[in-house]
């Protein structure tokens, strides 16, 4: 005949007898210092990977001059909200929505309205990038050490996306001035790779559009509507003098 | 040594410091509430004996990472929601209280002390008369608040929300209650 073990029916008597009996134990003091360390230690990583990310979608957009669209009126803001690169901006979002909720195991997170704790977090990504793409070499490095092949391949491959080809589908065209005209001039078709056959676009003076301001060698940022060649643009701007690389080499 | 008067805290304390036996005098303080609590959280006495034994458990197993300095009572509270919702969750697999839009924003906290204690005494009639109509959120915060006399801050410690979203929920749960009872027209 087998026997069950009698239990008792109150919940206090039962816990005190497994307490008794060594069946239950209390968790170390250390066990939550490591808990809360292990937590905190993630919560840096996953913001300093939502900065790197929003750095390098700040540092994408200086490299490949697609800031310059903001000063083409709102034709100009509607085509860099098209070419925007979307993708990381959603994944960096994923990321401190992901912070938000490392952090909100804590009195000072949960104790205020998660809108607050997520407009700080994104405030705080923000400024940080921006100040890590623009006053830093920091991916400019990072990239020429891509060039170089220097990098581990995922940071490698990651770093050789950051140059874009001219996105011409959304009417932008980026390019040196190769030659100048009484009504138009000629840049080459630049995208951002070694080939020599990337072909060449005839820009038309927009009205009122200072000519004195271009010189053979300039690199420009176009924006029009093409046809077979032929660009009528809404905006024009120089991303870099010639005499600008002259002086920096 | 008689501990039947000291404060839950030193008893922790002394818990955590190793006298195990002690935490019975913490159980036997708090059976009766949580029991309580989870009945008219869960609406279902079946499962309330074994979740409460769980919540001890968890307790003290975690009663490390209690601070002293803080009410011991929030803290085993908060333990008790987390098991309560694991197990509402469980019954009806539907993710309970996600989305919080209510934690999104800021809600102001007003709290007349006046008002509180007229107020308190008549809803706390009528929660304990019955909450079957109510929402488990709603039941949550209506116990804590009339049947366990939580301050706002002790509730927002809890639920791990603002003490602004305590206010908003409160007021909408009492706004329920009384709807359920106008429903089926009893006198409040």
């Amino acid at each position: 005949m087998t026997t069950t073990p009698m239990t008792p029916e109150n919940p206090k008597d039962a816990v005190l007898e497994k307490i008794r009996a060594g069946a239950v134990r209390m968790r170390p003091r250390l066990y939550f210092v490591l808990k809360a360390l292990t937590v905190a230690v993630v919560a840096v990583l996953v913001l300093a990977l939502s900065i790197f990310l929003a750095s390098f979608i700040f540092f994408s957009v200086r490299l490949n001059a697609t800031d310059s669209l903001l000063a083409f009126g709102s034709r100009g803001f509607a085509t860099f909200l098209q070419i925007f690169p979307w993708p990381f901006a959603l994944l960096d979002l994923a990321l401190i929505f992901l912070l938000e909720w490392l952090l909100r195991r804590f009195r000072f997170a949960y104790s205020r309205p998660m809108l607050y704790i997520l407009i700080v977090l994104i405030a705080v990504v923000t400024s940080v990038s921006l100040l890590v793409a623009s006053g830093t070499r920091f991916h400019d490095r990072l990239l020429e050490h891509a060039d170089r092949d220097e990098l581990p391949l995922p940071l490698g491959a990651f770093y050789e996306g950051a140059r874009e080809k001219s996105p011409s589908d959304f009417g932008v065209f980026r390019g040196e001035v190769i030659e100048i005209r009484e009504a138009t001039f000629v840049i080459s078709n630049d995208d951002n790779d070694a080939d020599s056959d990337d072909g060449m676009w005839e820009i038309a003076y927009p009205d009122g559009y200072e000519r004195e301001d271009l010189e053979v060698g300039d690199r420009v940022f176009v924006a029009g509507d093409e046809d077979e060649g032929a660009v009528s643009p809404y905006g024009i701007k120089v991303i870099h003098h010639r005499e600008d690389e002259e002086n920096d080499d | 040594m008689q501990m039947q008067d000291s404060p839950d805290e030193a008893i922790a304390a002394l818990v955590k410091q190793g006298d195990a036996e002690q935490f019975g005098v913490l159980m036997e303080r708090y059976q009766g509430k949580l029991m309580r609590y989870g009945r008219k959280f869960l609406s279902d006495g079946e499962d309330v004996k074994d979740i409460v034994q769980d919540v001890f458990i968890q307790s003290y197993k975690n009663i490390q990472s209690f601070d002293t300095k803080q009410r011991f009572s929030p803290w085993i509270y908060r333990i008790a929601h987390n098991a309560f919702v694991n197990e509402l969750r469980r019954k009806s697999r539907r993710p309970f209280g996600i989305p919080d839009f209510d934690t999104l924003l800021a809600h102001s906290v007003y709290e007349d002390p006046a008002q509180v204690e007229r107020d308190r005494a008549d809803m706390k009639k009528l929660v304990e008369r019955g909450l079957e109509e109510l929402r488990p959120g709603e039941r949550e915060i209506l116990v804590l608040f009339y049947l366990e006399e939580f301050s706002y801050k002790e509730i927002a410690d809890v639920l791990a929300i603002p003490m602004g979203t305590v206010s908003v929920r409160l007021s909408r749960a009492k706004k329920a209650l009384r709807k359920a009872y106008d429903a089926l027209n009893l006198s409040v």
